[in-house]
């Protein structure tokens, strides 16, 4: 019985006693466990050619300005390549946090693209653990670009089409991963083609350098290709944030920045030393209330 | 038997300091920073507080994440860049009211302005505070009133220097919680 007495005195007196602290640390496991997302996975809604799983917030219309320029190898007289260009114009827009689409056209074959992105899992943690974030990825293009022999392109004969599910995993906040699935089917293939269909699997990832600052690294492996003519596009890219705006610098050997352009019908090979220097810049606007 | 009877009686000691509780699960705070480029305001309406009648302590816990700007960009590089959510989740106060006299509150009639003293973390960085807090009585509801400012730099958040003219180095803080006894 002196036992249990002196239990409860302690008891009392260790309630008596109770520090701020513990007040603190009673509210804080009072909190509902509440829904964690995994939030700024990669600063922009391309790793480097290619999509992320970032979906601008609800609301966001966001002005593209995408720059490729010629390559480095092709000597002092092009100003390594600075003298050509490929531009990709464009304008996005989410309605929702988990939803948004855009429209672009590119110089390089007069091209005009249009694509859809859904996320439909968000990493997080707290009430419930979703260890990655999903996106289901579309785009269809017109190449407008006029032909230089006599056959007749009709307007399906110009188009491609890709579908792509993007897995991403925001490892550490620094460190982020995504695998990307992809097929595209091209319309039209050229005589020195022989598939219509390219298989890939890309690879990337970003590496937070600062918390402005990002290292990006892209590799889009081909399980099928068109040709053999055709290489698979690599990039490196730094993202520098500022504000508003995201500005994306990269060496890739992509020329297009499409996903049927750069994925299936890169001519040029990094290693040889054809390197394109681009650019991405992005401004976003708030149009809408989120 | 003996444990039952302890056990109840712990229960009993339990219940009796936690009904000198009043607490606030759906505390409004909101912080204000007037910069040469842009105003910036976000405010959090989930905000935790309690206060203890039997000894005036006081407790506020908020996550980061739940504060919400007009421009989600803006929301995105709060969390990303400045406040360091992933790593920084929460903001806290612990503390006490000076002077503390609980009955005060039993029959307050007009405002009535206190200090209290404690330690406010924000961004992983612990600091020392004083600041005022007015309470006011609505029925059942003791409505507590805090405005103060804080100096960013003081919890280690970083601007560039690049961006120094949307960021204003001073943010004024509005809080008000609405306690109940629980």
């Amino acid at each position: 019985m002196l036992r249990v007495t002196l239990i409860i005195l302690f008891c009392y007196v260790g309630h008596l006693s109770m520090a701020q602290d513990d007040l603190l640390a009673d509210l804080m496991s009072e909190q509902e466990p509440t829904e964690n997302l995994a939030t700024s996975t990669f600063k922009g809604t391309r790793i480097i050619n290619g999509h992320s799983v970032e979906i601008r917030k609800k609301g966001t219309l966001e002005f593209i300005i995408s720059h490729r320029f010629g390559t480095l190898n092709s000597g002092g007289y092009n100003l390594w390549g600075l003298d050509q260009s490929n531009i990709r114009l464009a304008l996005e827009y989410a309605p929702t946090d988990r939803f948004m689409f855009g429209a672009g056209r590119s110089s390089f074959e007069k091209t005009y693209d249009g694509f859809i992105k859904y996320k439909f899992m968000r990493q997080q943690t707290g009430k419930r653990t979703v260890p990655f974030s999903m996106v289901y990825f579309t785009s269809a293009t017109i190449k407008t670009l006029k032909r230089f022999d006599e056959y007749e392109a009709s307007f399906s004969d110009k188009m491609a089409i890709t579908h792509q599910v993007l897995i991403a995993r925001k490892v550490t906040p620094a460190l982020s991963l995504q695998l990307t699935p992809s097929y595209s089917f091209y319309e039209l293939i050229e005589a020195n083609e022989t598939s219509n269909e390219v298989i890939a699997l890309g690879l990337g990832g970003r590496l937070k350098v600062t918390n402005r600052v990002t290292i990006n690294m892209e590799y889009w492996p081909q399980l099928q290709d068109k040709g053999p003519q055709y290489y698979n596009a690599f990039a490196v890219g730094v993202d520098i944030e500022t504000g508003g705006h995201v500005f994306q610098i990269q060496l890739t050997n992509a020329t297009a920045m499409l996903e049927k352009g750069f994925i299936g019908e890169s001519t040029n090979d990094f290693f040889n030393g054809d390197i394109h220097l681009g650019f991405n810049i992005s401004r976003a606007f708030q149009v809408s209330n989120h | 038997m003996i444990r039952i009877t302890l056990s109840s009686l712990l229960l009993t000691i339990s219940f009796f300091s936690f009904s000198q509780r009043m607490m606030d699960s759906k505390g409004y705070v909101k912080f204000f920073s007037e910069a040469p480029l842009e105003d910036i305001e976000a405010i959090n309406e989930k905000g935790l507080g309690v206060l203890d009648l039997s000894n005036g302590n006081v407790a506020v816990a908020m996550n980061m994440k739940d504060f919400h700007f007009e421009k989600s960009l803006m929301e995105e590089h709060f969390n990303e860049n400045y406040i360091e959510s992933d790593k920084y989740p929460k903001g806290t106060f612990s503390g006490a009211i000076k002077n503390f006299d609980a009955s005060v509150y039993e029959n307050l009639s007009d405002s009535l302005t206190q200090t209290v003293s404690g330690k406010m973390t924000l961004h992983g960085v612990t600091k020392n505070v004083e600041l005022p807090i007015t309470f006011i009585k609505d029925g059942d509801v003791l409505v507590v009133k805090s405005e103060f400012l804080i100096r960013i730099e003081e919890y280690d958040v970083e601007v560039p220097t690049l961006l120094i003219r949307n960021i204003a180095e001073e943010v004024l803080v509005t809080t008000i919680f609405r306690l109940k006894k629980s």
